[in-house]
């Protein structure tokens, strides 16, 4: 290595000449320095294809189930058509830290997916920071908008879909956030500090955050407008409700909250009316098959005009999944030979419910699951993988 | 600092470089050194005991018998009894009005189960071969071993700010490892009435009752209530319901279960090799959450210190565990009679020279039998010692690859610690379940540079 000084370079690259001029000494360390500081803030977008032709079933209309199989260090997921979840196409693999897969959000956006991650170089851990990535089913693109997450709290898409919510926690402060998109901007819409926790729900029919919070007192309803103050809506329950999904029309919220029935604790299904958010009241919803057994995951029917959950299989060796109208009409679906079905989301136009199948009777003995596509024309088709399936949502076309 | 540092550097090297330029220098290697340590992209690790090197462990056989033997001797304080650092302390029993000492009694299959869920039962990374000697697993939090022990491993506890015996013990011992796993899981439960609640409130919460240590369990993890990041809560909403139970096979995501069905899924299932089960199965029970009582202990209201109104009944039907048999020379097979093989070394140590490697290699050698553990040190802080605690094997510990049976110890110099281009430190290596002896090397540095012309330099 030689520290001699050079004449200026006759190119006219000034900063080539600099270099030059410089003793290799100055120079490398400058370089190494500069390496490591681009280095440490470059932030991966990584589009990892190009445009992608929308599969075949969905230019029938057939809606397809968009899911992930676990696998112990990455999950792959997969496009599958409704009637035939066996053809499936793999859309993408994530990686990630041993033994803990994505978690979704609880819809797609149109194409769009979103879930939260431990990346394959962090701790194995509950609470570790998880990654928030979206991905593009036509055009297979992905994108990590953030790194801060709370891995078991699945990201909510707003109903426009260009932003998403999720949640991160730093200590006993947690913080609901929306990402925009599209222009990869984020804000905190809600922090506070607490021993327990809170959830993003959604964005209700008047572009407020909807949340839902824990504390010592049970679990409430809070809304949130941009810039303004956070109002308690309702309460939901004296205890820890769950499974909280908003109607597609933003004006009512299902949910499970704990009932003391015939000496036992059910979880049950309740629609909490939002059109007067000074007023709320509990909707009335029909009667099902055996009253005060155990309900699981209401989901809205695509139309909003009732909620389909599963009930426990105390009585009979199966129960259907059935629909609950909000008009006082019941529906049921296709049952299975024996146990019981959770619902994970409808297909646009109503035809197909993805469910978690259980071959036991209830929450306290639930058995083996496994994940079906329930036709509402009476076929149950299962979604066979030799781990988990993870249910990422529906995709239609857009 | 960073001045300071730069003072040291040899002066004929410190010429060699301007000031700005030795500082970017210097902020460069810092930066490639943190790299070195650490994958790119990964969280900032918490510091532990043994930072930023890592001991190295002995890996037992892949059936893990040495390993499930150990927890059979701890979980009743057979192996460790009367030594301060390792034995099991009495068990509490009695409900919250009568609550009272027992003989220590923890039983084994949940040790087994929890090291399973923690680290597949493994002492060593990944890349280490069984019945072998390799670089000690540690998580980013510091937890090591089978056990994922974390408490009292997060910083050097011996005398000079440097890691103890009992660090390096549970580091690379496997029944150390085992031993202190089994307190901590005795801590949990012993936590309770005042701090923690009870299990077993109509079976005056006797330690034999498998079910009555579902609270335990889960404080192993962290006692973390609904809503946090860290629940294990298993009413939280973030966790699926109903789930059907953990199969412990690698088919499940651990997203959906709280830590202690993590647990109560691998004592039902257990983990296999070859064929045979690691431990016999236990499908215990847990807690009726359709169960009023039950529900209402867990309920939200109840989450607060100390937790007194979340005791419960025992989960039916309930599993009582049994003191498990151990061979008669159980002592032996997992404790031996290790020795550590004196002697005195002198080691040089050229930085000058392009042809050497800049570096000295030490066998520390067992002459006894057995898993050795030792523990070396420098006098000084511009050695390097790599791994700065590991082990040895004697007769009776099987060895299958190359790397053992003999620790390897590594000495390498900091350059820009070190006082003068010439330097000498001592460097000693002692055992703490090996006897009085020790290594002692010495170990000479000549680092003396010529300079030649400007920006470049040779060696003498």
């Amino acid at each position: 290595m030689s520290g001699t000084p050079r004449p200026p370079d006759p190119s006219g690259d000034s900063t080539r000449a600099r270099l030059r001029g410089r003793p290799w000494s100055r120079v490398l360390p400058v370089a190494a320095v500069l390496l490591v500081v681009v280095s440490a803030v470059t932030i991966r977008l990584l589009p990892t294809g190009g445009e992608v032709s929308p599969p075949a079933s969905v230019a029938d209309g057939t809606p397809m189930l968009v899911f992930a199989e676990f696998g112990l260090k990455a999950d792959h997921i997969y496009l599958a058509p409704a009637d035939a979840p066996d053809e499936r196409t793999l859309v993408d693999t994530v990686e990630h830290a041993d033994g803990w897969g994505i978690n979704p959000a609880t819809a797609l956006a149109g194409p769009l997916v979103a879930y939260t991650v431990i990346p394959p170089t962090g701790p194995p851990e509950r609470n570790s920071p998880a990654e928030v990535w979206v991905m593009n089913l036509e055009t297979r693109n992905k994108t990590r908008l953030a790194r801060d997450a709370d891995l078991l709290v699945p990201p909510v898409f707003t109903p426009d879909g260009q932003g998403l919510l999720y949640r991160r926690s730093d200590g006993t402060q947690q913080e609901i956030v929306q990402i925009e998109v599209a222009a990869l901007t984020r804000r905190a819409v809600h922090t506070e500090q607490t021993t327990f926790g809170m959830f993003p729900i959604g964005v209700d029919a008047t572009g407020a955050l909807l949340f839902a919070r824990l504390s010592d007192g049970g679990t409430d309803l809070y809304r949130a407008h941009e810039g303004g103050e956070t109002a308690f809506v309702y309460h939901l329950s004296d205890d820890i409700a769950r499974d909280w999904r908003l109607s597609p029309d933003g004006r009512a919220l299902s949910y499970l909250t704990a009932e003391f029935v015939n000496e036992r604790v059910a979880y049950r299904a309740r629609v909490l009316s939002l059109a007067d958010m000074d007023s709320p009241t509990e909707a009335p919803l029909p009667a099902t098959m055996d009253e005060g057994g155990e309900h699981y995951g209401p989901v809205w029917a695509p139309d909003g005009s009732g909620i389909t959950v599963g009930q426990e299989a105390l009585v009979q060796a199966s129960e259907p999944a059935v629909t609950l109208g909000l008009d006082g009409s019941t529906s049921a679906l296709a049952p299975a030979e024996r146990g019981f079905d959770v619902p994970l989301g409808w297909a646009v136009g109503g035809r197909y419910l993805a469910v978690r199948w259980f071959s036991g009777t209830n929450s306290q003995n639930p058995g083996l699951d496994a994940t079906v596509i329930v036709d509402r024309k009476g076929a149950r088709l299962p979604v066979e993988v030799d781990t988990e399936v993870i249910f990422i949502g529906w995709y239609s076309g857009v | 600092m960073s001045d300071g540092l730069l003072r040291r550097l040899p002066r004929r090297l410190s010429r060699l470089i301007p000031g700005r330029a030795r500082l970017l220098l210097l902020l460069a290697v810092c930066a490639g050194v943190a790299g070195a340590l650490g994958p790119l992209g990964a969280p900032e690790a918490h510091a532990c005991a043994f930072d930023p090197r890592r001991p190295h462990a002995y890996e037992a056989d892949q059936q893990r018998v040495a390993y499930g033997m150990a927890m059979d001797a701890v979980s009743t304080n057979a192996l460790f009894s009367g030594n301060p650092f390792f034995s099991l302390p009495q068990i509490e029993t009695g409900t919250r009005a009568s609550r009272r000492d027992a003989a220590p009694f923890i039983p084994s299959v949940l040790l087994k189960a929890i090291s399973w869920v923690e680290s597949d039962m493994t002492m060593a990374q990944r890349s280490v071969r069984f019945d072998s000697i390799g670089e000690a697993l540690v998580s980013f939090d510091c937890g090591h071993g089978m056990m994922q022990v974390t408490t009292g491993m997060t910083v050097p506890l011996g005398a000079g700010n440097k890691p103890s015996d009992r660090q390096a013990l549970i580091a690379t011992h496997y029944a150390f490892n085992a031993a202190r796993g089994a307190q901590i899981l005795a801590e949990k439960w012993n936590a309770a009435p005042e701090q923690r609640p009870i299990v077993g409130t109509d079976t005056a919460s006797a330690p034999e009752v498998i079910e009555n240590w579902y609270y335990a369990v889960w404080g192993y993890n962290g006692f973390t209530g609904p809503g946090s990041t860290m629940s294990n809560h298993p009413l939280d909403p973030q966790l699926a319901s109903p789930r059907a139970a953990f199969r412990c096979d690698g088919t499940q995501a651990r997203n959906r279960y709280p830590y202690q069905e993590l647990v109560w899924g691998c004592l039902a299932n257990p983990g296999q090799r070859n064929g045979q089960a690691l431990w016999e199965d236990v499908d215990a029970s847990l807690p009726d959450m359709t169960d009023p009582a039950t529900f209402q202990a867990m309920s939200v209201a109840n989450w607060r210190f100390p937790y007194r109104d979340m005791d419960i009944r025992t989960p039916t039907p309930a599993h009582i565990a049994t003191t498990p048999a151990l061979p008669s020379d159980f002592r032996a097979r997992l404790l031996a009679s290790p020795s550590l093989q004196t002697s005195n070394e002198r080691v040089t140590i050229r930085l000058n020279d392009p042809g050497a490697t800049g570096r000295a290699t030490v066998n520390i050698r067992n002459s006894g039998t057995g898993v050795l553990s030792w523990l070396a040190e420098s006098s000084e802080n511009f050695v390097i010692l790599t791994p700065p605690a590991g082990v040895a094997l004697g007769t009776g510990a099987a060895c299958t690859s190359g790397v053992c049976p003999h620790g390897t110890l590594t000495i390498e110099v900091n350059p820009t610690l070190l006082p003068a281009s010439s330097a000498s430190a001592t460097v000693t290596v002692r055992s703490p379940n090996g006897g009085a002896g020790a290594v002692t090397i010495r170990v000479d540095v000549i680092a003396d540079f010529e300079v030649g012309g400007p920006g470049t330099s040779r060696a003498r």
